[in-house]
């Protein structure tokens, strides 16, 4: 029995071992933050109040974004992290806290561990019973000796020595690979943060490079305000972005560049484009007539009149009609799948 | 003694078992406002109809504060008429105050044109500052606050005739 007695300690020790490792990861020290870091670690740690489980720094939704100027605002105010999160939970209780306060609900799960395995080694390492089986009793007191004469057959009341080196191998698997999730480096560990938010993070980061370069590009424009590329550059860094504000400052971009120079068709199919990605018909049918004036065999004039007609007015008669006068126009078109499969869409409504 | 392990089981489980039932019936938006019994945050909006609305005009009477917008349906469709009602009957007796949660004021007044404009005041929050101040988690949530302004009592989603009148009750509005 000393074996299993033997291996009931070293699993005893590597749960004892994986506490250990476990608040060391929770307690371990780091560089200290900037502020901006600093912000974005405290709304980390507040819940958005209308999205479920995306922490504020993490949502893309008003409330979140107003959470983070507070947040910033504050900090700058020269209050602590803990003073903001405190305002954050006058207003909306310990549940705006991603985080649970206090440090019991992280000591829970480590001690639970700690109980079950303690439970699971005064079960393996208790004696039999006595009056049933004495050879037993003796083991309790002289383990080393009391291997060489155990029963072969299992004590009542208690289970056979296979299924109690299953059971410990069964708990060391288990320890050992909670160990292991703990220590590993992300995004493998079980201490990683939500891969979920990885690619959130990376429009994070293009949005801020989209804004950095509109403001290179303003600059460029207000030294001179003709300069043709510029604008134009401006216009794309504007509709790259999502919002209504941004459709509107490109397209605002986009007139000027015609006004400066209306002999170029090349601006007028962006504009349009921007008018049909704002759901603005009118102005879109208007630019499109425009450039129909301009250049009259443009397979763009019918392009779009197609789309205008079947998206905006969802009349498919006239959409079908101007598709098939972009597909015969422009058979080589690399819009011609898309056309082909709007008008295939227009045509079952029909 | 021997039987008296058995008792383990069930004084570990019970106690577990209850916290389960108890804890998974409930519903995770209704977490009790620590705003309760607190002063009612202050603020001062512009209005749909170009006015302003600020909580110093409510003070010396009762109060609801409404926070609504033109997309949440079907609760805030569903509440209106209840708020119509209460504007109607007690115009006097309480100050009836919409705030604007998170929408364009042109979709607020069309949806007030279809659903009903009961004349109360709708104050526009277009950052979210005001929201984030009172802990609302998404609309329709309504606050009620006694002649003394302290914040009584918080609903979350649609007001019923029946939650109307006990809470009208609760900040000193007997019908």
């Amino acid at each position: 029995m000393s074996g299993t007695r033997a291996t009931a300690w070293a699993g005893l020790g590597l749960v004892l071992a994986a506490v250990v490792i476990g608040a060391l990861l929770i307690l371990r020290p780091s560089a200290p933050p900037t502020a901006a870091e600093q912000a974005d670690a405290i709304a980390a740690g507040l819940r958005c109040p209308d999205c479920a489980g995306l922490s504020a720094a993490d949502s893309p939704t008003n409330s979140a974004a107003e959470i983070r100027r507070e947040v910033a605002e504050q900090l700058a105010a020269g209050q602590s992290a803990d003073e903001i999160r405190a305002s954050f939970v006058a207003r909306y209780g310990d549940w705006i806290l991603l985080d649970p306060p206090g440090i019991a609900p992280w000591l829970i799960p480590f001690l639970a561990t700690a109980a079950g395995a303690a439970i699971l080694a005064i079960w393996l390492l208790r004696p039999g019973t006595p009056a049933a089986d004495p050879s037993e009793a003796t083991e309790s007191n002289e383990p080393t000796e009391a291997a060489s004469v155990a029963p072969a057959a299992p004590p009542p009341g208690g289970p056979s020595p296979g299924a109690r080196r299953a059971a410990v191998g069964v708990a060391i698997g288990l320890v050992v690979a909670l160990a292991v999730g703990f220590v590993l480096p992300e995004p493998y560990g079980l201490a990683a943060q939500t891969v979920v938010n990885q690619p959130l993070a990376e429009a994070q980061a293009a949005e801020a490079a989209r804004q950095a370069e509109i403001e290179r590009l303003l600059g460029v424009v207000a030294a001179d305000p003709e300069d043709l590329a510029a604008l134009s550059d401006l216009a794309d860094a504007y509709l790259a972005g999502a919002t209504a504000e941004d459709l509107q400052a490109g397209a605002r971009l986009l007139l000027a560049l015609i006004s400066l120079d209306p002999e170029d068709p090349q601006p007028y199919g962006r504009l349009i484009t921007t008018y049909i990605r704002a759901a603005d018909w009118t102005n879109a049918a208007a630019a499109t007539d425009a450039l129909a004036e301009l250049d009259p065999d443009s397979p763009d004039v019918p392009f779009f009149e197609g789309l205008i007609a079947w998206q905006g007015r969802q009349d498919a008669e006239s959409a079908i009609e101007a598709f098939d006068a972009f597909l015969d126009q422009a058979p080589d078109d690399p819009r011609v799948p898309m056309i082909r499969a709007l008008r295939a869409e227009a045509a079952a409504a029909d | 003694m021997r039987w008296a392990r058995w008792l383990v089981i069930p004084i570990l489980a019970v106690p577990l078992a209850w916290i389960l039932f108890t804890g998974l019936g409930r519903d995770p938006s209704e977490i009790p406002s620590p705003l309760i019994g607190e002063p009612l945050p202050a603020f001062s909006l512009a209005t749909l109809d170009g006015e302003t609305v600020a909580t110093d005009d409510l003070v010396g009477q009762p109060a609801i504060v409404n926070f609504w917008a033109s997309w949440c349906i079907p609760a805030c469709v569903d509440e209106h008429p209840v708020l119509l009602e209460t504007q109607a009957a007690y115009r006097d007796r309480v100050a009836l105050v919409g705030v604007l949660y998170d929408d364009e004021p042109a979709d607020a007044r069309e949806f007030l044109v279809r659903y009903g404009d009961g004349g109360w005041p709708t104050g526009v929050d277009a950052s979210g500052s005001v929201a984030l101040a009172y802990g609302v988690l998404g609309p329709p949530e309504t606050f009620f606050v006694d002649a003394d302004g302290i914040v009584r009592a918080k609903h979350y989603g649609p007001l019923t005739e029946a939650d109307m009148a006990g809470y009208l009750a609760l900040i000193g509005v007997a019908p």
